[in-house]
Formats: C-alpha cells, sequence, structure tokens
C-alpha cells in the first residue's frame, strides 16, 4: 500500500505548488502513472480520496493518465510495447533489457482557483 | 495499512539506538498530518486515458475566470530520490558500502545480518539501520554483537524512504571505507519503489515461501543485485524447488545472481561473505 504513501506526497507538492502561486484552491490534478510503475492506480486514486481530507485539494477532480510500457532489446535492435514488467521481447524472447518508458510517477498539472 | 491511511497515530517514525529507550520527547516527525478521515464524499474522475502526456517546461495559463492551470511535470518521487542521491553521495565520498537488505517477513533476514556481522565485524567497521513497524526486537539483537545499531520504527509505515535513512546515518559517526547494513521493512511491495541511496540491493527469500514469488513480486526482483535464498536446510521437508525459483526470478532480471545459504547451519554463508568482499573491492573500496 505504498500508494498512501505517494498520495500523501502527491497532495503535499500540489497543496505546497498552490500556496506558492498564491491560489486559494486546487480545482483539479492530472497525474501521469505508468503501467510499469508499480502502482496501481486504483489504489492510487482511492488513497488520494482519504489524503486530501481537509486541505486545499479537498475538493479536487483526480484524472490519472495510464501511459504504456515500452522496451528495448539491445541485441535485436528492437523497442516493443510492454504490459507487464517481464514482458520479453518478442523477437528473442529475453526479458527487456531497458525499460523506456511506463515507469512514470509524475503530477502533470493542475487546475487551480484564484479566488 | 500505510503510514498515512489517517488512523490512530499513523504519521510519525522514530528512530532510537539500541539500548535507548522510548521517550515522549523520542525522534517522532509527523509527516503527513493532512491525512486523517475515511470519507469518499469528494470528485473523482477517472479518464485512464491511454495517451501520451505531452510536458511543457514551465506553462501557467488562465481558463474561465479565477480558474487556472499550471503545468508541473513534477516526479512524485523526486523529494524521496534527491534524498536518496544525497545518502549516495555521502556513501562514496566515505567509500561506505551500503546493502538495503529487502523481503517479506520472516525470510531470515536479521538471522543471516547476525551471522553476517559476526564475522565481518572482524574485518570492517559495521553499521546496521533497522527498519520495522514497531518494537527494538533486532536492534537489541544485533546491538549484542556490540556492533552501532540504530532502530527505526516506521509507525504504520510499511518501508523505509530516504529521507528516514538520512536521519538515521546523522545518529552515526561512520568511519571510512566502512561496511552499512539497512535490514528494510519485511515487505516485498512498497520498499522496491523508494531508493535509500543504498549500493547494492539484496532480496533475501527463504524456502519456505512459494518458488513463484519472482512472478509476484517482480518490481523488487528486478531491482535486486543479488538473491539469497535462505533456509536451505528445510529444503528435504518443503516443496520449493530452487531452480524454478531461480528461472522465474531470472526472468524478470536476467542480471541477478543467486546464492543459497542456511543462515541457521552456516551453510554457504562463505560464499555470501565472499560476494560481499568481492562487491566492496570492484566498488572501488
Amino acid at each position: 500500500m505504498h500508494e498512501l504513501t505517494l498520495a500523501a506526497e502527491i497532495t503535499e507538492l500540489a497543496v505546497a505548488e498552490a500556496e506558492k502561486q498564491h491560489a486559494v484552491a486546487v480545482l483539479e490534478i492530472t497525474l501521469e502513472i505508468g503501467v510499469l510503475s508499480g502502482v496501481d492506480a486504483d489504489a492510487l486514486d482511492f488513497a488520494l480520496s482519504l489524503a486530501v481530507k481537509n486541505t486545499t485539494m479537498e475538493h479536487a477532480v483526480v484524472k490519472i493518465i495510464q501511459t504504456g510500457g515500452i522496451g528495448r532489446c539491445k541485441p535485436c535492435n528492437l523497442s516493443f510495447e510492454m504490459t507487464e514488467i517481464w514482458t520479453p521481447c518478442p523477437e528473442c524472447r529475453m526479458p527487456a533489457g531497458q525499460i523506456l518508458n511506463g515507469q512514470a510517477l509524475r503530477i502533470v498539472s493542475l487546475v487551480v482557483d484564484d479566488g | 495499512m500505510c503510514d498515512t491511511c489517517g488512523c490512530g497515530d499513523p504519521g510519525s517514525y522514530q528512530i532510537r539506538k539500541a539500548g535507548q529507550e522510548k521517550t515522549p520527547e523520542s525522534d517522532a516527525i509527523h509527516l503527513h498530518s493532512e491525512s486523517h478521515g475515511h470519507d469518499h464524499d469528494h470528485l473523482h474522475a477517472h479518464p485512464h486515458e491511454h495517451d501520451h502526456s505531452h510536458h511543457h517546461d514551465s506553462f501557467s495559463g488562465n481558463t474561465e475566470s479565477g480558474k487556472r492551470i499550471i503545468a508541473l511535470g513534477k516526479d512524485i518521487l523526486e523529494t524521496n530520490n534527491l534524498m536518496a542521491e544525497r545518502n549516495r553521495g555521502f556513501f562514496e565520498a566515505k567509500k561506505v558500502f551500503c546493502i538495503n537488505m529487502v523481503s517479506s517477513p520472516g525470510s531470515g533476514k536479521t538471522t543471516l545480518l547476525e551471522k553476517t556481522l559476526a564475522v565481518l565485524k572482524n574485518q570492517y567497521p559495521v553499521y546496521v539501520i533497522e527498519g520495522d513497524q514497531q518494537s527494538m526486537l533486532d536492534a537489541d539483537r544485533l546491538a549484542k554483537l556490540e556492533i552501532p545499531v540504530v532502530q527505526i520504527n516506521t509507525g504504520s509505515g510499511c518501508h523505509l524512504d530516504a529521507m528516514m535513512v538520512n536521519k538515521a546515518l546523522k545518529s552515526f559517526d561512520i568511519a571510512p571505507e566502512s561496511l552499512l547494513f539497512i535490514e528494510n521493512v519485511g515487505n516485498l511491495v512498497c520498499p522496491a519503489l523508494f531508493d535509500l541511496g543504498e549500493t547494492a540491493r539484496v532480496l533475501v527469500m527463504s524456502v519456505t515461501e512459494g518458488e513463484d514469488k519472482p512472478m509476484k513480486y517482480p518490481a523488487m526482483f528486478r531491482s535486486a543485485r543479488l538473491c539469497i535464498i535462505n533456509k536451505t536446510d528445510l529444503l528435504p521437508y518443503v516443496d520449493f524447488r530452487v531452480e524454478i525459483a531461480r528461472k522465474s526470478a531470472g526472468i524478470m532480471n536476467p542480471a541477478l545472481e543467486f546464492l543459497e545459504v542456511s543462515a541457521k547451519t552456516e551453510e554457504g554463508l562463505e560464499g555470501w561473505f565472499k560476494w560481499i568482499i568481492h562487491s566492496i573491492n570492484a566498488n572501488g573500496n
């Protein structure tokens, strides 16, 4: 359940940013969660509903963009889609040596209320 | 639950030296004061758009009156990762070899550490940071070896993070060219995400666990450098097939190294000590 820790971190970062920019509330937050990040989007959504209580983002709409995974197999010189962290190279069936995309955990944007 | 669920007093962790009593003033830090309550009357949209987002370095645009978009593009783990790099820089400068030991609960990490430290304390200055949700039990066990041990109690937290480790490091006066073990909270899920700044991550699994564990917890197996298969003395009594476990872990992480040991009977421990010494030398210490 590290989603709860992350939810608290997200809340802290977003609230601090809104405060820095003299906004009175966060109305919307957009997150990018990679499918290979090890974070469950539904669990994070639930955790956020707890973490935002009594903050300026208590009523914020949470939007989660799940980005797909892309791996690279060096020997085959091939990039391929990964749905799981162990998705193998479609040519040689070896696990991806390198994960190019899909591990992001990012706050993309906020919509704030300037009051 | 984790360290932010809002139940009871979940948001603090404590750092104590072995032998130090818990006091009301002991080093408690409240992490997430705003996360109490369990209502769900919030407005959560769930678009699950499967496209790629575009990031702008810095963008702030006005929408309707009073509403403004702030493009952040901020890594959620940034605070932890920056602190992990600070820890790593400290280890490099001091030539400290730091091993982050991860496993599920009950794999035998503490026993393995006891046996390891009893031998290696004669070759290197050794230090231990113990992570558990509660109690000083593990720290007190290891402190009997007359080595510096600090216990981090994460409260209801399920993993150590780089900030806790950084704080714990300050309670030692770490000698150069030493060996530091961090025994993480027993959990194969959450600690995988949190870089502590360690030099190497060592995963301990025991033969009383399922051989399919690597398939169930791929992130942790992918992030480890070495997998120790412990309690091999029990192999005649369990259905665990070492080859299957190694094969499935190898699918997750082809570079993963393996050692088979029994911390109890000490069989295979020589190989583990050699691995540590070799890794320290290869690291340039």
